[in-house]
């Protein structure tokens, strides 16, 4: 069966169940990818977001549920729920969340964010299989939506199964 | 060869910026820029006349009559679109070719590029300490000394990211060491051998060293902490990820709060989709 490469762009997620499908999100620096996989009913979810919520008093960032993990992540699951996931044979995969170089306060959104989508999967109860976080690479990630795959690929480095 | 005599062929190789174009550099950055000015030169430039009307011709904008004129198109494009527009032209070329080296994706330099005149922008506005005009021309700028290094860097691609490859050498120390240049010394050469406005030369020389800039401090500041807000929020990622250092000295001097950071990496994702279809390198 040729495969289908479906792309999903920042603070946007995708749901399959077409069993040919990849779903794949590319150019992670510190935002994090959450890639959700139904085992027993072949559904297949991935979710690409920017920070772990909207909530600052400060600034005015905009309605957009999928450009949070908290808002996001629930999103994710109610819609691969609406395709046949159910609770029990669900996994997830975290690739994303690096920084630069330099420590600073200024640049720990990657950190937050992948300890935000962590609290939030177990508040799901759902468990991670696997994470490729931190550092300074990009990274792309994808989801084989037959198989449930999860594959981590750096530059100039071997692609990682999670 | 000498190393510098490689960079220095390398940058020769490239076709210079038009002059007409960089007169429009020197104009847009300006804050109120002279419109009648820049559409006189805009005039004298047929690639981005032809761009300025297919732009604001197109279905998208769903003008009743066509619009045949430059004159005629700025009341609906307006000085913010025209000078993006302009921009775009006058530098998205150089980034068109670049071929693997620095890019993991086409086009990716000019994405991150970008993203960095968003982010540059919006920290501009937050702090009121430099024009926000200047610093979107500035951070569209920054790294053009990636295209006169980038055939360098392919030959010596696997020493120079095994160099960068842990956590403590940075990608321009990795540059220094391998090559015997990094991409901000070469764009320090081809700004000045191309005339461009000196406060983009110092930012092209220094924005991953912004104290040891010579001048315009709070501009080399700017797009100093703009460029890692870009690479942070991932926009045309490429082999060089996110191996910079920040200058912590640039974040005290201008006063940047999480909530001016949060808003800028909010710019660059919302400026980067508004814009793409109007930025496509000209």
């Amino acid at each position: 069966m040729p495969e289908k490469v479906v792309t999903v762009g920042m603070a946007e997620m995708k749901v399959s169940r077409q069993a040919e499908e990849k779903l794949v999100t590319k150019s992670l620096g510190s935002c994090l990818a959450v890639a959700i996989h139904d085992s027993a009913q072949g559904v297949a979810g991935l979710l690409h977001f920017v920070f772990p919520m909207r909530g600052r008093d400060d600034v005015a960032l905009p309605e957009h549920p999928t450009m949070y993990a908290a808002s996001g992540l629930p999103r994710l699951v109610r819609a691969m729920q609406a395709l046949g996931a159910q609770g029990g044979s669900l996994s997830a995969g975290l690739a994303g969340g690096g920084a630069p170089l330099t420590p600073h306060p200024l640049f720990v959104v990657g950190d937050h964010n992948v300890r935000v989508a962590l609290a939030i999967l177990e508040h799901l109860q759902i468990p991670v299989r696997g994470s490729d976080i931190g550092g300074c690479d990009a990274r792309s990630f994808c989801l084989e939506v037959g198989s449930g795959r999860m594959i981590v690929l750096r530059p100039g480095a071997q692609e990682r199964v999670l | 060869m000498s190393t510098i005599g490689v960079i220095l062929d390398q940058v020769a190789r490239i076709p210079p910026m038009p002059q007409a174009r960089v007169r429009l550099l020197f104009l847009t950055m300006e804050p109120d820029f002279d419109i009648d000015e820049v559409v006189k030169v805009v005039l004298t430039d047929p690639g981005i006349t032809a761009h300025v009307l297919r732009h604001v011709n197109s279905v998208r904008r769903g003008l009743l009559r066509k619009v045949a004129t430059v004159q005629e198109a700025i009341p609906h494009l307006g000085a913010r679109e025209l000078r993006i527009l302009i921009l775009a032209n006058c530098c998205g070329r150089y980034f068109r070719y670049l071929d693997g080296g620095y890019e993991l994706v086409r086009e990716g330099l000019w994405h991150h590029s970008v993203g960095c005149a968003f982010a540059s922008q919006s920290l501009a506005e937050s702090t009121a300490r430099v024009s926000p005009e200047l610093a979107f021309s500035a951070g569209l700028l920054h790294d053009l000394g990636k295209i006169a290094l980038n055939e360098a860097l392919k030959a010596h691609l696997e020493q120079i990211t095994d160099y960068a490859g842990g956590q403590s050498v940075s990608f321009l120390e990795a540059e220094k060491m391998i090559i015997g240049f990094d991409h901000g010394e070469a764009g320090g050469i081809l700004g000045t051998r191309w005339q461009l406005p000196r406060r983009l030369i110092t930012v092209m020389r220094h924005h991953h060293a912004p104290s040891a800039a010579p001048s315009h401090q709070e501009l080399v500041d700017t797009i100093h902490i703009a460029d890692l807000l870009a690479y942070s929020a991932g926009v045309g990622l490429g082999i060089d990820g996110l191996s910079y250092r920040l200058d912590e000295q640039a974040v005290a001097r201008q006063g940047i709060s999480e909530a001016h950071m949060a808003l800028a990496r909010l710019a660059v994702v919302e400026g980067v989709r508004e814009t793409s279809e109007m930025l496509k390198a000209g």
